[in-house]
């Protein structure tokens, strides 16, 4: 029988701490990180976990914020066209296999239209946040241009304050109309709807597919500064200071997390079932504290002996609006480092020299490990949610109600499973190309030193033989 | 690295992969020794004197502030163990060498052999050996 995946870990820290005693003579650096990395204490599959780790050992912390920066720069675009494509095959397999692909009459620009309660297609509330508020921006972009945004949640929100009022979505973004909604406001008892129809250019001789395609593509899912607030969400809560939220809904985004975060703990081929989702009781209390944290805007970071700590959401707006107007790839990439090193800053500000190490290290495992639960969080906004619901609905022959998010997520697995193993892949490959630059550095010592220490080994038999005496050889393998 | 479609994203997506590829990476490969030339063996192993448990404890301890281990007497004046236990350990070693060490030696086919031998007149016969021969040693 093999190694477990934890001793395989634990093989690889091992071959690393061997080539680093094997270079270092001095033993100057040896004893850096004894502490027991937490990938290794874990049974997690989750390799980035097991990659922060090992980098953070092979070249030091500042290696994950340049990693971090490299992704939001330059690999956010391929991400995007992954997840696109990840949504549109399983839309296109999921509408093929259990229904005829024609856009079903109720959708089509002359029917009724499918309508949704707000609360399920904004299970975050980010639309009691307005864009144009003073941190309106750390969720939408191209807020100025209202109903013309390129940014369909800027759209979403513009709609449902003009109640009763038809409004298409598609031209913005230079398509041709697309889609309409209407926000449907609460009479009586009701809840608030949202009611989405395809636009009349899907009338005739569209399918399904076509629509579907098409709304994909006219979304921009990572806008590189709200991704950025996104995962500084992710790590210090900083959202749940600028938009009102209850414990209730805050534990709703929680049991996501806990969802995606075991969805990124699991193998690319492993078989995911309904039972996947359930959650312990012990799991709910662990949430419901994290909840009542969340909602209060106050994260625990590791290092900072448990002190909560809250993260100003000004300094997270300053960086996104660096972020956003820096141009060219060089120059974004010096903003996101420095931005970060800001965040870094503030997250260090309430530990003392001695742990400021171990708080800026672990904000910057942090960053990487959050990346996927970031990017995962941002395509259950509103924008795409009301995508996948419509899809369900034409799916879903009994017509039951929506129940909420965790109901989607189910729904969903396949879905998410793929563009998490897509996502983590990704990052993976970011990582591990670090690390192998390293491992290959390193290698590439430790042959030198064992070719050097056989040649000199060889020298010493062949003395020896001759009849040198022990004391003459050793001084002379020393040159 | 080269770029990635998405069932290589897929695949880097398991910790087995991102396992193997690493470990793969540590692997070396050196090229075999050259063996020492047999007549200076034949020579030379005459010439050494032998291992002494007593001679590796003292370079041994010699060495130990390279590694940061402190010499002789603890500051707080007790005894030092790890030297004692280093003695302690080279003696067993070197006595298991001395005691327990097996050495074999396999001779390949195809030494060249040149023989004398017949009833009524030698008969001088030059050929290599056939087979495998085995021999054994012991470490002093």
């Amino acid at each position: 029988m093999g190694l477990s995946i934890q001793q395989e870990k634990s093989a690889v820290f091992g071959q690393i701490a061997a080539a680093k005693v094997l270079i270092d003579d001095t033993n100057s650096k040896i004893n850096q990180g004894q502490e027991m990395r937490e990938s290794l204490r874990t049974i997690s599959k989750d390799p980035i976990n097991f990659l922060v780790d090992l980098v953070s050992e092979l070249v030091g912390y500042e290696s994950l914020k340049k990693a971090f920066s490299n992704i939001l720069v330059n690999k956010l675009n391929d991400i995007e066209d992954k997840v696109k494509y990840a949504i549109k095959l399983n839309l296109k397999s999921l509408v093929n296999c259990g229904t005829n692909p024609e856009i079903p009459t109720n959708l089509k620009y002359s029917g009724q239209g499918y309508e949704f309660k707000l609360k399920d297609v904004d299970y975050s509330n980010i639309f009691k946040l307005s864009p144009t508020s003073t941190y309106g921006g750390l969720i939408y972009s191209d807020i100025d241009a209202q109903l013309n945004s390129v940014d369909l949640n800027t759209v979403l929100y513009n709609i449902i304050q003009d109640k009763d009022v038809e409004h298409l979505w598609g031209s913005q973004v230079g398509y041709g109309d697309i889609t309409a909604f209407t926000f449907k406001p609460n009479t009586g008892n009701g809840p608030n709807m949202i009611n989405i129809k395809a636009s009349d250019n899907y009338s005739t001789n569209k399918k399904l597919t076509d629509w579907n395609n098409d709304y994909v593509d006219s979304v921009d899912l990572f806008p590189d500064a709200q991704f950025f607030g996104k995962v500084m969400d992710s790590v210090f809560n900083v959202f749940s200071q600028v938009i009102d939220k209850t414990v209730a809904q805050a534990n709703v985004e929680l049991l996501v997390d806990n969802a995606i975060d075991r969805l990124t703990n699991t193998d690319p081929n492993e078989f995911i079932d309904d039972s996947f989702f359930n959650v312990s009781n012990s799991e709910l209390v662990l949430i419901s504290e994290k909840a009542r944290l969340k909602v209060l805007g106050i994260t625990k970071l590791e290092g900072c002996y448990g002190y909560p700590q809250v993260t100003k959401p000004i300094n997270v707006s300053n960086s996104m609006n660096a972020i956003a107007s820096a141009n060219g790839k060089t120059e974004k990439l010096k903003t996101v480092a420095k931005s970060i090193d800001n965040m870094a800053n503030v997250a260090t500000g309430l530990g003392n020299e001695q742990n400021k190490y171990t708080i800026k290290l672990n904000f910057f495992t942090e960053l990487i490990k959050t990346l996927v639960k970031t990017i995962t969080n941002m395509i259950l906004s509103p924008k795409l949610i009301l995508l996948f619901l419509v899809n369900f609905k034409i799916v879903d022959s009994t017509d039951t109600s929506f129940t909420g998010v965790d109901e989607l997520m189910k729904i969903m697995k396949s879905l998410l499973k793929e563009i998490i193993d897509q996502v983590k892949g990704i990052v993976v490959s970011e990582l591990l190309n670090i690390a192998m630059k390293e491992i290959k550095n390193m290698q590439g010592k430790v042959v030198g030193k064992i070719g050097k220490e056989l040649v000199v080994n060889k020298q010493k038999v062949l003395l020896s033989l001759v009849g040198v005496p022990q004391d003459i050889i050793r001084l002379a393998t020393k040159f | 690295m080269g770029t990635f479609d998405k069932d290589d994203l897929k695949k880097l997506a398991g910790i087995t992969t991102v396992i193997g590829v690493i470990v793969a990476a540590f692997k070396l490969k050196f090229n075999p020794q050259v063996p020492l030339p047999p007549p200076l063996i034949f020579v030379g192993a005459k010439l050494r004197q032998g291992l002494s448990s007593q001679q590796i404890t003292s370079r041994i301890i010699s060495r130990q502030q390279e590694a940061g281990a402190p010499i002789g007497v603890l500051p707080d004046s007790s005894d030092n163990v790890a030297e004692r236990m280093e003695k302690i350990r080279v003696e067993e070693i070197i006595n298991a060498f001395l005691t327990e060490a097996k050495i074999d030696v396999v001779i390949p086919p195809g030494i060249p052999v040149t023989a004398a031998g017949g009833g009524l007149g030698v008969v001088i016969v030059q050929g290599a050996t056939t087979n495998f021969a085995s021999g054994h040693g012991v470490i002093s």
